[in-house]
């Protein structure tokens, strides 16, 4: 299916560029400040002052783009506010506590990240990598948050994964008893609803995603029981007394009972891609900085040929490539594995129209067996179908970060075995492919999760605001923002890169 | 503790913010001013100025989004409804706060690496985005006042130009821009009378330099915040009686003129100060009206957020009768989400927020201590 052809096509992509802006930067602020802590700590260890300076300048840039990375997450956080008020209030309503925390992880993030810069000089210098390690610990702390947040709109807890032709996939779901005697059990079990137990006071049922999602589009859009498919799954009783109650009360009690058992604060952290995506950015975020910073050393010795750009060189190389053999062999591992379990569809539109070796491959790194049994894109009711543009702009992702793996261990063997100087203007190309690729990362993600907002229980186009901008609107907000862009960008070529180098 | 939290992460983020309005102001105009005149202390002045302002803005915005996550947590439904309808001035209040931090990132790291002229140029870029966010900002506060330019044909949509045509909103904008500026003449006055009793003699020329624009600007906003109590007396009368009440003897729902009696004496004593000070050149009376000052926004913003309690809008009469009903939980501040009200979310709060909250004190601190060789 056509990515476009999807619900909101023009805010979707306002939004992409929105967040992806912010991402860009925020990176940046997950990896430097480990960069910048590890070389101070050697600085303590060993005395040698370039060791201090490269921990300056690495902080140096962090604390450029941080500023203007959390003003652009605060217009991601209003833009989704705007652009997706109803997916903003699911999340409030139902799974806010990861947000909630992490206004202070942001407020930490803010607090130790200025600290390390500012304080340098004004500590002593113990204390001073303490705050190092609080900035990192906020910056993670808050990445982990938002993350699970996403994880839980990719799989969210309690989603059960199975035969189309069974009515899965299927969300569980704890319904208070209240609501249950209200509800005509042999119309629902027709439908598909499965009953799982009892606890004291709510049943747990398995309801078809089809119908969660017709439910939530009723609740949101403010529709009563009448006007609602929730209607037929009603007593005649029921019926009767509660035709004109609005359907979004009912989903409400629902879902907070169900919220409330599976844990309030815990809930988001429980999705079964959690672990997998939470590790995966973290390293993204180290992968592209130590690239950047790569280059950054490369260039500034290749223009100077100082001593302190020569190690910096070497202590960013170590970095790049540590962190993209990780990011590939374990993290994007566990991710892909994860993926191919929990987002079906996912992995078969990724798959869709690769050539037999290349399917062999994946479907060997995703089960163990390159003959492994999985659902094909033409088995997905259409319904549930995601764009197959995720096939494209997955290879290319993985044909990036190979050729970048590739380029590190060619630079540590030059580097380390050879004892050459490979310092390069070329090399500046490497942080721009460490971003396209986790640009893309981020892409077939987002993109692949189409055509849910939240996997199982919202899709696009209940999520999305009922006043959007014009075209021509969301072209020129677009525009402003990657104006924006080209400004810090230049900022930090003029200040940083200029300057320092 | 629901309302509490909302009070606390909203009053510093108007305090902070208020500085920063008023330092966006001041600093480039004093390098400016400072370059032309060859005054290397004018320049130095406002380059620790710069640096104070540039952390005191990041918290800024660090308690604004607090605010915002906070109420999202507390009234999901609500931010739901604003989401829907507030686009225009909600989007610009935020393409404002982007360029914001990146012309003040620009004017941080392009101190002397600039032509003066064109920091000058991206200093009043700063200055007038600093100005203008609020703009987006009154007015959705405007609406919470009275919901002018809410139509509900075809479909619940804002009108824009209407919703700017809100008295409220016309009175509240300016007065709240001025009063920035008060509150931050006065603080550096504050700063400048401290270092002119701690024998710098060139704070005296400053301290009363910004002494005078205080009073100034104190008495415009003084004359504004009677127009906006009075548009309220006129358009809001729910929210005007609450803020009012038992000082006017009129009857309130929620009696809340005990924090404008606060407020009011607060101003009193700043006019006070402020005479004593420009009359006989008394520095150390100066010194409490930097405090004062601030105290009086957060009084202020606290009185304005909350006089028209237990709603979120003041004046629900114009809204059609079956809509209210639907709305009426909506916009009750008394019936925040029920898995947020919890006692354990509480303590985490705190348990989170005070070490926080004198870490971010540290930082500042930290920030304008000079630095040992």
């Amino acid at each position: 299916m056509d990515w476009a052809s999807y619900p909101a096509f023009g805010d979707r992509v306002l939004s992409m560029i929105g967040i992806e802006i912010h991402w860009l930067i925020l990176q940046y602020v997950l990896g430097l400040p480990l960069m910048a802590v590890i070389a101070e700590i050697i600085w303590l260890k060993t005395k040698n002052e370039k060791w201090l300076k490269i921990s300056r300048t690495l902080a140096k840039g962090f604390v450029m783009v941080f500023a203007v990375g959390a003003a652009m997450g605060t217009a991601s956080e209003f833009g989704l506010v705007l652009l997706w008020p109803n997916l903003t209030e699911a999340a409030g309503k139902y799974i806010f506590f990861p947000l909630y925390a992490e206004v202070f992880a942001f407020l930490m993030e803010v607090i130790f990240v200025y600290m390390f810069y500012y304080a340098w000089k004004k500590l002593p210098s113990k204390a001073h990598i303490i705050v190092g390690i609080l900035a990192i610990t906020g910056a993670w702390f808050s990445a982990t948050m938002i993350v699970s947040v996403n994880s839980y709109m990719q799989a969210p807890t309690g989603i059960l994964i199975g035969d189309y032709g069974h009515g899965y996939p299927k969300l569980t779901l704890f319904v208070p008893n209240d609501i249950v005697s209200a509800l005509n059990v042999k119309a629902l079990q027709n439908a598909g609803m499965d009953v799982l137990g009892k606890t004291k006071d709510s049943a747990i049922v398995a309801l078809p995603c089809s119908t969660v999602r017709q439910i939530v589009s009723d609740a949101f859009s403010g529709r009563i029981i009448r006007d609602s498919v929730l209607y037929g799954f009603l007593t005649t009783q029921a019926k009767e007394k509660l035709a004109n109650v609005p359907v979004k009360v009912v989903l409400d009690a629902i879902m907070w009972n169900t919220v409330k058992n599976f844990g309030v604060y815990t809930i988001t952290f429980q999705s079964p891609v959690f672990v997998a995506s939470v590790l995966h950015s973290i390293m993204a975020g180290i992968t592209v900085s130590a690239f950047t910073a790569l280059a950054f050393y490369a260039y500034s010795a290749y223009r100077r040929s100082k001593d302190v750009a020569k190690l910096g060189f070497k202590y960013s190389l170590v970095f790049a490539t540590i962190a993209i053999i990780l990011q590939g062999l374990v993290t994007g591992h566990e991710m892909g594995v994860a993926v191919a379990e929990w987002n079906r569809e996912k992995f078969a539109a990724i798959l869709e129209g690769s050539p037999k070796f290349l399917k062999s491959i994946e479907l060997f790194l995703a089960y163990g067996n390159p003959n492994a049994k999985y659902v094909e894109y033409s088995e997905i009711p259409n319904a549930l179908r995601p764009p197959t543009i995720i096939h494209t702009l997955y290879y290319l992702k993985i044909g990036l970060a190979v050729s970048l793996a590739v380029t590190a261990l060619v630079l540590a063997y030059m580097v380390f075995i050879r004892k050459k100087e490979p310092y390069s203007p070329y090399l500046l190309a490497l942080p721009v492919v460490a971003q396209v690729v986790s640009f893309l990362g981020w892409s077939v993600r987002e993109i692949g999760r189409k055509p849910w907002t939240i996997y199982g229980i919202m899709d696009v186009k209940t999520a999305h605001t009922m006043n959007p901008p014009d075209t021509i609107t969301a072209g020129l907000i677009a525009l402003y923002f990657v104006v924006l862009l080209l400004a810090l960008g230049y900022g930090i070529y003029r200040f940083l890169w200029r300057c320092e180098g | 503790m629901i309302l509490e939290f909302l009070a606390v992460t909203l009053g510093l983020h108007v305090m902070l913010v208020n500085l920063g309005i008023g330092l966006s102001a001041v600093i480039p105009f004093m390098k400016r001013k400072g370059e032309r005149e060859g005054d290397e202390y004018l320049v130095k002045t406002s380059r620790n100025f710069m640096k104070f302002y540039a952390s005191a803005y990041a918290l800024a915005g660090v308690f604004g989004t607090a605010f915002t996550v906070f109420l999202l947590s507390y009234y999901p439904s609500f931010i739901g409804l604003a989401g829907n309808l507030m686009f225009v001035p909600f989007g610009l209040s935020i393409l404002l706060i982007a360029l914001h931090f990146l012309s003040l990132t620009l004017y941080w790291y392009g101190w002397n690496k600039f032509k003066q002229e064109t920091h000058f140029a991206i200093g009043l870029v700063m200055m007038s985005s600093a100005i203008m966010i609020p703009l987006g900002f009154r007015a959705v506060f405007g609406f919470l006042n009275v919901p002018m330019g809410l139509e509900l044909q075809p479909k619940p949509h804002l009108n824009v130009l209407k919703a700017l045509t809100n008295p409220t909103f016309l009175a509240l904008y300016p007065k709240s821009i001025l009063a920035s500026l008060s509150a931050t003449f006065l603080v550096l006055a504050s700063v400048f009378a401290y270092k002119y009793t701690k024998g710098d003699e060139r704070a005296y020329e400053l301290a009363e330099r910004l002494a005078k624009l205080g009073l100034i600007a104190l008495t415009l906003t003084v004359v504004l915040g009677i127009t906006y109590a009075g548009t309220l007396n006129l358009y809001a009368n729910y929210k005007f009686s609450n803020a009012f009440g038992s000082l006017l003897g009129i009857r309130a729902e929620y009696d809340l003129s005990w924090i404008l009696a606060i407020k009011m004496t607060l101003i009193v004593i700043q006019f006070a100060v402020l005479g004593i000070f420009l009359l006989r050149k008394n520095f150390r009376a100066l010194i409490p009206a930097g405090f004062l000052a601030l105290a009086g926004v957060f009084l202020g913003e606290m009185l304005n957020a909350f006089s028209q309690y237990p709603y979120l809008i003041a004046e629900v009469s114009v809204i059609p009768e079956n809509v209210r009903v639907a709305l009426a939980d909506v916009i009750n501040l008394a019936k925040p989400n029920p898995l947020t009200t919890m006692e354990s979310l509480y303590l985490l709060t705190l348990a989170f927020l005070i070490p926080l909250l004198i870490s971010s004190v540290l930082l500042v601190y930290l920030v304008v201590k000079p630095e040992s060789s």
